[in-house]
C-alpha cells in the first residue's frame, strides 16, 4: 500500500530543467533590455575614446595598446553588469519579494529559482560580451589591426572568469547585509583572486622567507579564486610568438576550474537562498 | 552543513591542484617593477592594475611614461641626445611623477638617468614586451652612450625570452659600436629593421650610419620606409628632410 503523499508525483529531471530554464529566460528578458544596450553604448564610447585618442600616445605599439584596452574594458564592463544586476535581483527577490511572489504560487523550489536566475545572468553576460566583443572586433578591423584566433580563447577566458565572479556575487548577495558590504567584498575577492597567488609565489621566492605572512596568506590562497590561471590575456604576445606555451589543454584546465569553482559557489548560493526568509 | 563542507573541500582541492600544476608565471620580476615605481605617480597605478589582472595594460602605460619621459627635454639646448641624433622630437620638460633616482653603480650618467629604471619597470611588469626592451636598449646604447646599461637590460630580457634572436643581434651591434666598427654595426642591425616591432629610432640610427659610411642607397631605402610608415610624426618629417638632403624629392 502506498504511503500518504506518495501519490504526488516526484518532479523528474526534465521538469526541473524546464522550470530552471523558464526562470532563466525571464531573468534574461528582464535584464537584457537596458543592461546590454547601455553597456554596449558605454563600451563603444569609451573604447573609441581610448582607441583613437590614447593610442596616439602609444607610438610604435598602438595595436598592442588598443587590444589591451579593449580586453580590459570588456572585462570591466562585464564585471560592472553582473555585480549590479545580481545584487538588484537578489535584493528584489529576498527583500521585496516582487518576482518571487509570482513564481512561488507555482511549485518551484528555491534552489531551482536561484539556479534559474544564475543561468539567466550567465546568458546575459554571454550576450553582453558577445555584443561588446563584436563592437571591439569591428574597431580592430576598422583600424586595420590583425584579428588572431587566440582572441577567441581570451574572450572565453574572460567569460569564464566572470562566471566565477557571478557565482561569487550570488553567494555574497545571499549573505551580505548591505549593498556597500556586498560591493566591497566582491571587489576585494576579485582583486585578491588576481594577487593572492602572486604574492604567495613572491613570498616563497624571497631569500628570507617571511613565514608569518606566508602562514596567513597560504590558507587564503586555497580559498580565493585563482585568476592567475586565466593567463592568456596577459601573455598574448608571448603566446603568439611561441615564447609561452598555450594550447587546448591549458584552456581545458581553465574551463574545468571555472566549472568546479563556479559550480561549487552556485550550489552554496542556492543553499543559502533556500534558508533565507522571503520578506513580502 | 554537509553541503558547505563539500563546497569548501571542492574549492580547496581544486585550488591546490592548480597551484601544484600551474605555478604563477614570472612572479619574481614584479618586485623589480614595484621597487622602480615606488614613490612615483605610477607606483599606485601599477599596483591597482596588477590587482585587477591587467598587468599588460600596466606595462603599456609604463611604456607611455617612458616615451613621454624620453620625448621631452631634460636640459635646455639638448638638441641631439647622442651621437646619431636618434630622437628628433625632444621638446619641453620632464613631466612630474617620473622617477628622478640615480641608477646605482651605473656608468657615465648623462641625460635621462631614469631611462634604465623605467625600462626595468616595464620589463618587470611584462617580460615579453619586446618593443619596449628594444626601444630602451637602443636609446641607451646608441643615443645616450650607456652601453653597459643597454647590455644589462638586454641580458635581463633574454633571461625570460631566450629564443628572441633580435636581442642577440642588438647585443652584437652594441659590441660593434663600442669598437666603432660601423659597417658591422649596421649589418647586425639590418635584420632588425625588417621586424614590425623594430622601433623607428633604431631604423633612423641605421639610416644615419648608412649615410655616414657612404651607403646612400641603403640610407634612402630606410628613410623612405620611415617617411611612409613610421608611426611618429617626428620621424616621418625627419625622414622627409633627410631624403631632401640626399637629393630625393
Amino acid at each position: 500500500m502506498a504511503a500518504i503523499g506518495s501519490s504526488m508525483p516526484k518532479p523528474i529531471m526534465a521538469d526541473r530543467l524546464a522550470r530552471i530554464l523558464a526562470v532563466s529566460k525571464l531573468t534574461l528578458l528582464e535584464e537584457v533590455r537596458h543592461k546590454v544596450l547601455n553597456a554596449t553604448f558605454l563600451f563603444a564610447g569609451v573604447l573609441i575614446y581610448f582607441g583613437v585618442v590614447l593610442s596616439r600616445l602609444a607610438l610604435g605599439f598602438e595595436e598592442r595598446f588598443f587590444r589591451d584596452i579593449g580586453f580590459a574594458f570588456l572585462e570591466f564592463f562585464g564585471l560592472a553588469i553582473l555585480l549590479q544586476s545580481v545584487y538588484r535581483i537578489v535584493e528584489q527577490d529576498v527583500h521585496r519579494g516582487s518576482s518571487v511572489e509570482m513564481y512561488f504560487v507555482r511549485p518551484i523550489e528555491r534552489w531551482e529559482f536561484l539556479l534559474g536566475r544564475y543561468f539567466g545572468m550567465a546568458a546575459l553576460l554571454w550576450m553582453s560580451l558577445g555584443v561588446m566583443g563584436g563592437a571591439w572586433s569591428g574597431l580592430v578591423a576598422m583600424r586595420g589591426f590583425v584579428f588572431e584566433t587566440l582572441y577567441l580563447y581570451v574572450f572565453l577566458e574572460i567569460y569564464l572568469k566572470l562566471l566565477i565572479m557571478l557565482s561569487t556575487a550570488f553567494a555574497l548577495a545571499t549573505i551580505a547585509t548591505s549593498q556597500a558590504s556586498y560591493f566591497i567584498s566582491a571587489l576585494l575577492i576579485y582583486a585578491s583572486g588576481h594577487v593572492a597567488y602572486l604574492i604567495r609565489s613572491l613570498l616563497e621566492h624571497q631569500e628570507r622567507m617571511d613565514m608569518t605572512s606566508l602562514l596567513l596568506l597560504k590558507p587564503l590562497s586555497y580559498i580565493l579564486p585563482n585568476f592567475s590561471l586565466f593567463g592568456a590575456v596577459n601573455n598574448l604576445e608571448s603566446i603568439l610568438a611561441g615564447a609561452v606555451r598555450y594550447d587546448f589543454y591549458d584552456f581545458a584546465c581553465v574551463l574545468g576550474y571555472s566549472l568546479v569553482y563556479g559550480g561549487s559557489l552556485a550550489l552554496l548560493a542556492s543553499w543559502r537562498f533556500s534558508r533565507r526568509e522571503i520578506l513580502i | 552543513m554537509r553541503l558547505l563542507i563539500s563546497v569548501i573541500v571542492a574549492i580547496v582541492a581544486t585550488n591546490y591542484l592548480v597551484a601544484l600544476y600551474f605555478p604563477e608565471r614570472y612572479p619574481e620580476k614584479l618586485p623589480q617593477a614595484f621597487a622602480t615605481s615606488r614613490g612615483s605617480a605610477g607606483g599606485t597605478r601599477d599596483l591597482i592594475l596588477v590587482g585587477l589582472g591587467l598587468r599588460r595594460l600596466a606595462s603599456d602605460i609604463a611604456m607611455i611614461d617612458l616615451l613621454v619621459y624620453y620625448g621631452t627635454h631634460e636640459h635646455a639646448g639638448h638638441e641631439t641626445g647622442g651621437r646619431f641624433a636618434g630622437d628628433p622630437s625632444l621638446t619641453g620638460r620632464a613631466p612630474p611623477g617620473v622617477l628622478r633616482r640615480r641608477a646605482a653603480g651605473s656608468e657615465i650618467l648623462g641625460s635621462y638617468i631614469d631611462l634604465l629604471p623605467l625600462a626595468r619597470r616595464i620589463l618587470g611588469l611584462d617580460p615579453y614586451f619586446r618593443y619596449a626592451t628594444l626601444y630602451a636598449a637602443g636609446a641607451l646604447a646608441f643615443n645616450e652612450d650607456r652601453t653597459r646599461q643597454a647590455v644589462d637590460l638586454l641580458n635581463e630580457a633574454r633571461l625570460r625570452d631566450q629564443k628572441y634572436w633580435p636581442y642577440t643581434l642588438t647585443l652584437s651591434s652594441i659590441a660593434y659600436k663600442k669598437i666603432n666598427d660601423f659597417p658591422e654595426l649596421v649589418r647586425s642591425l639590418e635584420p632588425l629593421i625588417e621586424l614590425p616591432e623594430c622601433p623607428s629610432m633604431l631604423k633612423n640610427i641605421s639610416a644615419n650610419i648608412y649615410w655616414k659610411i657612404g651607403r646612400r642607397e641603403d640610407a634612402l631605402r630606410i628613410y623612405r620606409g620611415l617617411r611612409d610608415f613610421a608611426p611618429e610624426d617626428d620621424y616621418r618629417s625627419n625622414a622627409r628632410y633627410k631624403l631632401e638632403l640626399l637629393g630625393e624629392k
